[in-house]
Order: structure tokens, then sequence, then C-alpha cells
């Protein structure tokens, strides 16, 4: 009767401690999240300043700065950080809106003036800046996520996971076609 | 092919010095080997005098004492003598070495000072890059700028007393090697230091008392060199992006000592031990106006340089 008690006993201790050790990954794959939505956040202020300046100049890229508005306007959306498929949407946003800022500073390239607009220039250092920190909080957070992932998915931590309600996130992962050089011309056809 | 890239910046400065060491260093080392075999032609005679004197006295005190006491006698004898006698020979090398190395480091633009400040060492133990120690000597002080990146560094040794039971003291050298710091073109607040990897027990023992959270990198080599732990996750990757964790790599590669770094007030320290003095000390026991000589003394003077056009420090680089 003892040993089977000490038993259970030993079961118990090692089961809070993985659901410890669970919880602490979620949280930290949560600060993570917050981390890439601060830098995020630098890169969403930017659009409407861009935007504004860039519609003066650029009459043919009328289809990209709505884009670029609506994009913007997905990754204000609130969203649960704890849903898997919340995030995932989320980041996916954030992905196109990336794409469509680069996309439009390779298309100003072609309007002299919105060029040496300083402007123009000190967003598109901005841009770079942001950039850089949004890739080190998405190494951050994939890091987080992996170790998340890892606890939630092996046996037994998959049994407590799900017990305890912790899911498995998303990666933050950039596709390759989103560091691909933009072709220019594709952007200056007439609409 | 990350040595390759070291060694075509070094090439370049090295090609540039030859120039420099033909027109001006040559004759002006033609004259100090002068001085030099005059001062050692002398202190080798009475070095001679001294020794023959010892065995002298060795020889007429074993007649009237013991052969033990005789023997350590003319042993005393001997060494003090020879110490003396090499004397002005040491103290004309110390100078020569502070006049050449200022020659050398002047063409390199740089600025050299025999003896280095102690402050220099603060910021590197504060970060828990360098060892506790009981005695310590630093030397070799060398500052300047290159490409906007300012940097500092110098030759650093550190010992630790130990005494055992019965009072008697002995010591052991926990560093020896380069000390120093480079200026860092991108912003950052936080602290970063990446240690020594000493394997998942012992990097669990030593992480317990470290400031920040450990980080981990996606790097495996670099994983297996460094451990890293920073006040700020994201600003440690910011600093650590994967091409600079590889142009770390390649530093230590060409340093060849245990390399440890820390980001901190805008600078990137470093402490690198390699058993042995970075910048090393022109031999007076032999001829100084050797070329070859001069050229491996110049070999880790172009390593700054090297570093900081392979660590890309001087630009604000996102990569």
């Amino acid at each position: 009767m003892l040993t089977v008690g000490i038993i259970v006993l030993i079961v118990l201790v090692a089961g809070y401690g993985w659901y410890v050790s669970l919880i602490s990954r979620r949280n930290k794959a949560r600060e993570a999240m917050s981390s890439i939505d601060v830098q995020l956040r630098k890169r969403f202020d930017l659009v409407p300043n861009v935007v504004k300046l860039a519609q003066n100049f650029m009459t043919h890229e009328k289809s990209l700065l709505t884009e670029l508005t609506a994009l913007r306007a997905q990754v204000d959306r609130p969203y649960k950080r704890d849903d898997p498929d919340e995030v995932k949407a989320h980041l996916d946003a954030s992905k196109k809106l990336d794409a469509g800022l680069r996309q439009l500073f390779a298309v100003a390239e072609n309007y002299p003036q919105l060029r040496s607009s300083d402007t123009i220039v000190r967003a598109q250092e901005t841009f770079e800046e942001v950039e850089a920190n949004i890739a080190a909080a998405r190494r951050f957070y994939n890091a987080s996520v992996t170790q998340l992932n890892n606890a939630v998915e092996i046996f037994p931590g998959s049994i407590i996971a799900n017990m305890a309600g912790v899911r498995s996130m998303p990666f933050y992962e950039v596709e390759e076609e989103a560091r691909a050089p933009v072709d220019v011309d594709d952007y200056m056809k007439p609409a | 092919m990350r040595r390759e890239m070291l060694d075509a910046v070094a090439d370049e400065r090295a090609r540039a010095f030859d120039g420099f060491l033909t027109a001006e260093l040559e004759p002006w080392l033609a004259v100090k080997e002068g001085e030099r075999a005059k001062i050692a032609q002398r202190s080798y005679i009475l070095a001679g005098a001294a020794v023959l004197f010892a065995i002298a006295m060795a020889l007429a005190l074993s007649t009237s004492t013991e052969i033990q006491f005789a023997l350590f006698a003319g042993g005393f004898i001997g060494i003090a003598g020879t110490a003396l006698a090499l004397w002005p020979l040491s103290s004309w090398g110390k100078t020569f070495k502070a006049d050449l190395f200022s020659r050398i480091f002047r063409w390199f633009g740089y600025e050299y000072s025999p003896d280095a400040p102690v402050t220099l060492m603060e910021p590197l133990r504060q970060c828990g890059i360098l060892p506790g120690y009981d005695k310590r000597h630093l030397e070799d002080h060398v500052w300047g700028e290159i490409d906007r990146a300012r940097f500092e560094l110098a030759d650093c040794k550190l010992v630790e007393e130990h005494r055992d039971s019965k009072g008697r003291t002995s010591e052991t050298t926990v560093f020896h090697g380069l000390i120093g710091y480079f200026t860092f073109a991108k912003p950052f607040q936080g602290r970063t230091v990446l240690h020594t990897d000493h394997g998942t027990i012992f990097n669990a023992l030593g992480g317990m008392g470290r400031d920040g959270e450990r980080v981990a990198l996606e790097d495996p080599k670099f994983e297996n060199v460094f451990e890293v732990y920073s006040t700020d996750q994201v600003e440690a990757r910011y600093l650590l992006t994967p091409a600079f964790m590889e142009r770390l790599l390649a530093m230590r590669d060409r340093l060849g000592g245990r390399m440890q770094a820390a980001f901190l007030d805008e600078k990137l320290y470093l402490s690198v031990h390699l058993g042995k003095d970075h910048f090393r000390n022109p031999s007076v026991f032999t001829r100084v106006d050797d070329p070859q000589k001069v050229e491996r003394l110049v070999s880790p003077i172009l390593f700054i340089a090297s570093a900081v056009r392979i660590l890309k420090l001087n630009q604000e680089t996102r990569v």
C-alpha cells in the first residue's frame, strides 16, 4: 500500500513538474510573440506616411497602395496569442505587408522625385532597421516555439498538454519569394 | 574560405608594410643592431666572468665547508652575477621594444604605450569574461581607429596564488593573452555575453551566477564553442546574426586561443586566452635587424585591421 502511495506521489510530482515546464514554455512563446508584435508595430506605423507620400507620385500603382492599406488593417486586427490559427493568420498578414512594402520601395526606384524625397529615404532606412529587429524577434520566437512544440508533441508531454489545453504554435517562417528580388516591371504595367 | 578572407586583408596591409620596412625601419634597425651588439658583448663577458667567479668560489668553499653548501653558494653567486651582467641588455631591450613598437604602430596609424591601464580590464571582469586573480600584469597598450571603428587592446596576464597546508605558496596563470574592445556600429542597450562552452553540466553550474538568460542560437558550431547569455533575447539575436556568428568563429579560428566576448555600452569586448602575449617581444639575444623577425612581430598587429574588416565593425550592417 505504501509502495503504491509513493509511486502515485512520484507520478503526481513528475506530472506537475512537466505541467510547470509546459506553461513556462508557452509563456516564453507568448513573450516572443509580443516582441515580434513590438517590431511589427514599427513597420505598421511606417505604412500611412509612405503610402500618403507615394500617392502623390505613383499614379500607376494604385492597386499596390490600396493593397498595402488593406494589409495594414488586417495586421492591426486583434488576435488571440494562445490560438495557433489566429497567430498563423496574423503572421501571414505581416509577411504579406512586408512583401508589399518591399515592392513599394523597389517600384519607388523608378520615380526620381519620390526616390530623392527625405521622407522616403528615412522610411527606407527605418524599414531596414525594423526588418533587422523583426528577423531577430522571429528567431527568438521560432526558438521558443521549437521548445514548446517539442514539449507538447512528445509523449508523455502530449497527454499533459492535452489536459492543460496547451497547443503547438505555428513557426514564423519567411518564404523564399519574400526575400527574392522584386521584379519592378510587374508593377509598372498600366492599370 | 574564412581564413582566406582574413589573410587577404592582412596580405594587403603586409604588402604596404614591406615598403616602410625597407625604406625606414631597416636603416634604423641597423643602427640599433650596432648598439645591441656592443651591449650584448659587454654583458656576455661580464656574465662569463660571473660564472667563472662562482665556480672558483664553489671550489674554494668546498675545501672548508660541506659540498652541498659550496654548490648552493656557487650557484647563487653564478645566477645573481649573470642576472646583474645581463641587466643592461634587458633594460636596453625594453627601450628598444617600446621604440620599435611605437614606430610600427604609428605607421599603421595607431597609438602605443608599453604600459596598459587597469581600467581596460574592468568591463571584461564585470561581464565575467576574465577570471578572478591575485596578481595582474598589463602591457602593450594599443589604441586607435580603423574606418570609424575605435579600438583599444592590450596584453594581459593574470595569476592566482595558492597556499598549501604547510604555508607554501604556488602560482597558476589563469589568463594570458589579449584583451580589449572595438566600438560597434549597431545600436544596442542591453548586455550580451559569449562565454566559453564547457559542456552541459559545467555550463549549468557556471550559468547560475550569470546576468540574463541563456540564448539558444541556431548555429550548432557556434553553440559548441560559445554559451551565450543576454539581458535581452531579441537584442542578442539582432547582434548575433547568422553571418556575424560565422565571422566571430572565423576570428576565433584565426587567433587560435580561447575567445570570449561581450556586447556592452556600444562596444564589443574581447578576451582571448592564448597562453602567451599576443604582441610578441623582440628577442635581444639574437640580431634585431633581421627582417623576418620584424615580420613576425607585425603579424599580430595585422590582426587588428583584419578583425575590423572581417567582423564589419565599421558598418551598420544588418546581417
